[in-house]
């Protein structure tokens, strides 16, 4: 049966005496022989977001492969937690994809940037309870307590052959972070993954089998071929790309699996006097057509999902809240109190209920901010901001989108013509036209509205629905909002 | 950062993701990917979720279901 793991603990020098003990390691193997054939099944999955509902048929046929064949291999290319309410609302947070990923054991997972989604004390538990399998090269952790992930894991199979996994995550070149809410984050340091995969290129002199387990994308993942040659195989994620026909680039066979929980890849390598050689092509196994079950894992997954966790009450208004404009100052007030932005919009599509109950639910919030869209942070002066209004209101004739920071009023001449946008700070003075201000707007206004704006905007990684969630039950003030208009639109003169 | 679409360079936000892009490119487009009519693939011809997560110049193509050559 495989195998022992070696696990490269924390700090560089460890890792070096570790290679020289592994060295001597190889050395024995190779002298014993390694006659017969052997095979190695890999299984990766990536991106999964939370979606838990096909993990009782991972579990199956990853179970079904296991009693196939000694040397079986399970891997997660990251990006686990995040788009699921169910998980992502759990108290505590991502408990049920933490659980369902620890009973799967996984061999190795690489971290996706939401793997710092739900806090830095839940990545913690994240990377204690998968008990040394989370394996990440260029990252470091700067903060003391927190769990130093390896960089990479050796194995010796049945057969005596070594298989090297190293882990790499993706960051933002500009921020030198993964797109994540940098608070998430304070407690890493993020090196480059390409100027990082170069340091271990002596993998390959460990590992017959030299695997790149990423959470980068596709494109990065071509590069790192194209500049790690030693590498047999790159298993990625973070592109949510499904690889069916997958090709060899620089001699590395690269593959990834979709994304949320659709498909599970397989990839069967025969080891042959020494020689590794990817026999079969490596497939993506559509979890649609699959009809087997882990019986366990399908209980649990079901008592996840009927759990109460979306009918938890979060907070109490004295007054029901209704129509937009109340329902929108609330919705912009959370978002701009939580996220450290000066303005923000909503547009009036996006407020999907025409009032909240006095007793608020969590659902009530994905009920009315359902579409999951992401914060996006803007650096706008005044005249951008009254091109956003513009386009808004030309669009309907009515006032569209809510807000908070400022107060606005949009006035026509009574030809119906657009005569000007009169923006008032908090105070009730008018904007400063000289300054620039952080505007938060969703993705979707973002990449459907036609307005001026010199800076194309950065995520935050937050979605308005969890920021509203969080606003009502850190005790926010809701009766407040009863009443409440923040934007108008007049008609002025006459003939 | 930027990606372009059939050709087409498109601005987009830092951490957007295919939909994103997609809606910026073409509404009508992205319904009717959303509607399985259409498709969205990579340079390789890899199929795309829309919740796909963007990098800086990464490039997208939205191609018909039914006819792999036809945009």
């Amino acid at each position: 049966m495989k195998r022992a793991s070696i696990h490269s603990l924390c700090g560089r020098l460890l890792v070096a005496a570790l290679m020289l003990w592994l060295t001597t390691g190889a050395a024995r193997a190779a002298a014993a022989g390694t006659a017969a054939d052997q095979t190695i099944i890999i299984l990766h999955i990536n991106d999964i977001h939370a979606r838990i509902d096909n993990l009782a048929k991972v579990a199956w046929l990853v179970e079904r492969e296991r009693r196939a064949h000694d040397d079986v291999f399970l891997f997660c290319a990251g990006d686990s937690f995040s788009g699921n309410p169910i998980v992502d609302q759990y108290q505590p947070k991502g408990e049920p994809i933490i659980e369902l990923l620890s009973r799967l054991r996984f061999d190795a997972l690489t971290l996706g940037n939401h793997e710092f989604d739900y806090g830095q004390d839940v990545w913690k538990h994240f990377v204690e309870k998968m008990n040394g399998t989370v394996i990440c090269a260029n990252l470091q952790v700067e903060t003391p307590g927190m769990p130093q992930p390896s960089p990479f894991l050796i194995w010796n199979t049945s057969g005596g052959v070594k298989l090297a996994v190293l882990g790499l995550i993706q960051r933002d070149p500009r921020s030198g972070l993964p797109d994540t809410h940098p608070d998430k984050v304070k407690a890493f340091r993020f090196w480059d993954p390409i100027e990082t995969a170069k340091t271990y290129r002596f993998l390959k002199k460990q590992g017959q089998l030299f695997i790149a387990l990423t959470h980068l994308g596709l494109d990065l993942d071509v590069q790192l071929a194209e500049t790690l040659p030693e590498l047999d195989l790159i298993v990625g994620g973070h592109s949510h790309t499904a690889i069916l026909q997958p090709r060899r680039l620089n001699g590395v066979l690269i593959t990834q699996a979709g994304a949320d929980d659709q498909y599970l890849g397989r990839i069967e390598i025969l080891v042959r006097d020494g020689k590794t050689t990817i026999v079969k092509a490596p497939q993506l196994i559509d979890l649609a057509t699959v009809r087997d079950e882990d019986p366990q894992i399908k209980e649990l997954i079901r008592r996840y999902n009927d759990n109460p966790v979306l009918s938890r009450q979060i907070g109490r208004t004295l007054v029901v809240l209704t129509g937009k404009d109340e329902l929108g100052c609330l919705m912009t007030d959370a978002v701009r109190q939580l996220l450290g932005l000066d303005i923000v919009f909503q547009n009036g599509g996006g407020i999907r209920l025409n009032s909240l109950p006095q007793n608020i639910r969590v659902k009530d919030v994905f009920q009315l901010d359902p579409f999951g869209n992401d914060i996006i942070r803007l650096e706008m002066n005044a005249a951008e901001i009254r091109s956003l209004i513009r386009n808004s209101v030309e669009k309907r004739r009515a006032i569209d989108l809510q807000v908070s920071g400022i107060e606005y009023i949009v006035r026509f001449d009574d030809q119906g013509q657009l005569q000007e946008i009169l923006l008032k700070d908090l105070a009730g003075a008018p904007l400063d036209e000289a300054r620039t201000y952080r505007v938060g707007l969703s993705s979707y206004i973002v990449s459907a509205y036609r307005f001026d704006h010199r800076d194309p905007g950065t995520s935050l990684h937050a979605t308005s629905a969890e920021t509203i969630i969080k606003f009502i039950e850190g005790g926010a003030d809701l009766s407040r909002y009863h009443g409440m208009v923040r934007a108008r639109l007049e008609t002025i003169g006459g003939h | 950062m930027t990606v372009s679409i059939n050709g087409e360079v498109i601005e987009i936000f830092s951490g957007a993701r295919v939909h994103d892009a997609l809606r910026r490119y073409s509404a009508a487009d992205l319904k009717q990917v959303r509607a399985k009519k259409k498709k969205v693939v990579d340079r390789f011809g890899n199929p795309l979720a829309l919740s796909g997560e963007l990098s800086e110049g990464q490039a997208l193509f939205v191609k018909s279901r039914d006819n792999r050559g036809k945009t």
